[in-house]
């Protein structure tokens, strides 16, 4: 079932032409990735999707009552503003039986009473999420969301998306650079260069003469063996 | 004197202890402190012409704040915000200045308004702060929640359906009205640090923006009562005397603080 609809959709930000021709369909319990290079619009279309900005036309169809968990790209907490992860899931609306029982399996535990600017962007990252997932939504758009983790919180977090989207049948819209993960997550995956080059599943999409066009370079990069070149002698002392 | 004292002098200073903690607040969070000094600068403009013209000040005060904020708005995507603080900040006083060379026969105390002067304050004043403080606290405790996730992250604000725009409307026009009113008692030059500093030694010592607002008010309650208490017993400016117990309180609570932090590490 189609949770959201989005044809025909253009948008332009002082006459550059920054999404054109963008046609989604958005299907309850599934993963869908949009991956594509820098400035490629992915971080537009997940801001239109939530309102945040109005496109120049296009159909925005959703379902009624939809309800949107969002993590934005850029976070940053002042050092002049105190604030604990427990009063901004406050002022977010959220109470106590909503996040906590997502903290434990976020390891945010020890963190509840931290001031939010002397978080690591790791743990400011899982935070956020909390914060996406806690309010029970029908979508959930993470831009970006895997920005801060390390390699093992990356994978942790798929996981858990994967359980989240399963358990729940939300809809899971994830904007990310890491097609590794990317692909080996999504339900589907959309490769985004101010307009839509191509989408399907992952096995699809890999095989696409324009994803390849677009990844090339990364996906060599992927399939090379990580070579250790010593240019320098390890010292008994120091090894 | 004493009833001048307890029915306009007590008062203003209570609100204006209010004002200082909240809007001081907003202006630390917000990063407007280079926009709040160049504004309570930018009001000697308006208050010059209201000298040289015989206009109403506190019109005049806040019809040239208006406009140069909106300056800054229309000429932001051009420029940081910054550089155009720094471009315009002091340009509002040159233009006092020179206007008022023009008039030689109207005097302006450009002393009084640089450095403020509680004994200019009258009983408009007070009707005028009260009103805006009153607008100020209803509007800020109704949408407390609303505010501070729109200062934390306008994005994530935007998703939850939150109208930033008006939120950061209300946020500069309170600002603007509270320096109109204010400038003339506490002067253009002490006005932003009267604003900031209670506001950054609270943040070192509290822990959620609410009590931070609360203590701002306090800290600047307390440094306006004891910098008026020195100015009176050693008869020093009173502005000047109020903007250094400011600092001495930051001074002391930032020492408590940073030594909190570190035996708390160890």
């Amino acid at each position: 079932m189609n949770i959201l609809e989005i044809s025909h959709l253009k948008h332009l930000n002082e006459d550059q032409v920054i999404l054109e021709n963008i046609n989604l369909k958005i299907e309850r319990g599934k993963i869908f990735s949009i991956i594509g290079p820098n400035g490629s619009g992915k971080s537009t279309i997940a801001k239109i999707i939530c309102e945040i900005i109005k496109p120049t036309s296009g159909k925005i169809k959703k379902k009624r009552s939809l309800k949107i968990g969002y993590v934005p790209q850029q976070f940053h907490i002042d050092k002049f503003m105190p604030i604990s992860a427990e009063y901004f899931f406050n002022i977010n609306g959220l109470t106590k039986s909503d996040y906590l029982p997502l903290i434990s399996k976020f390891r945010l535990a020890k963190k509840m009473h931290r001031n939010l600017s002397q978080l690591s962007g790791g743990e400011l990252q899982r935070i956020l999420l909390v914060n996406a997932f806690a309010s029970n939504p029908d979508l959930l758009v993470l831009d970006e969301p895997t920005q801060y983790l390390d390699i093992d919180g990356q994978i942790e977090l798929y996981k858990i998306i994967e359980e989240y989207a399963n358990l729940h049948k939300t809809a899971v819209l994830i904007i990310s650079h890491d097609l590794h993960m990317v692909m080996k997550s999504s339900d589907h995956v959309i490769c985004l260069n101010r307009h839509i080059c191509c989408e399907g599943s992952a096995a699809d999409v890999q095989v696409n003469e324009d994803f390849n066009k677009l990844f090339g370079n990364q996906l060599l990069s992927l399939v090379v063996p990580y070579q250790h070149h010593h240019n320098h002698k390890h010292g008994q002392e120091n090894d | 004197m004493t009833e001048t004292i307890l029915t306009l002098y007590c008062p203003l200073i209570f609100l204006i202890a209010i004002n200082s903690g909240l809007l001081g607040s907003f202006v630390l969070w917000k990063k407007y402190s280079n926009m709040s000094e160049s504004i309570s600068h930018f009001s000697v403009l308006g208050a010059t012409i209201s000298f040289l013209f015989s206009y109403n000040m506190n019109l005049m005060i806040f019809i040239t704040s208006v406009i140069y904020v909106a300056l800054l708005y229309m000429m932001r995507k051009r420029f940081s915000s910054d550089t155009l603080v720094a471009l315009f900040a002091n340009i509002g006083l040159a233009l006092a200045l020179v206007l008022s060379a023009f008039f030689n026969k109207v005097r302006v105390d450009f002393m009084s308004l640089l450095f403020g002067d509680i004994l200019l304050a009258n009983q408009n004043d007070l009707i005028s702060l009260s009103i805006t403080t009153f607008i100020i606290l209803v509007v800020t405790i109704f949408n407390w929640k609303k505010i501070i996730l729109t200062i934390l992250n306008a994005d994530l604000a935007k998703s939850k359906s939150i109208n930033t725009s008006l939120i950061d409307f209300f946020i500069i026009t309170s600002i603007v009205a509270y320096i109109t009113i204010a400038v003339k008692i506490i002067g253009a030059i002490l006005l932003s640090s009267m604003l900031i500093l209670p506001a950054a030694t609270a943040s070192m010592v509290t822990s959620n923006p609410k009590r931070m607002v609360l203590l701002s008010m306090v800290l600047s309650l307390l440094s306006q009562i004891t910098g008026m208490l020195v100015s009176l017993l050693h008869d020093l400016s009173t502005s000047g005397s109020i903007a250094l117990c400011s600092f001495v309180i930051f001074c002391v609570l930032g020492i408590f603080a940073t030594l909190k932090t570190s035996l708390s590490r160890q």
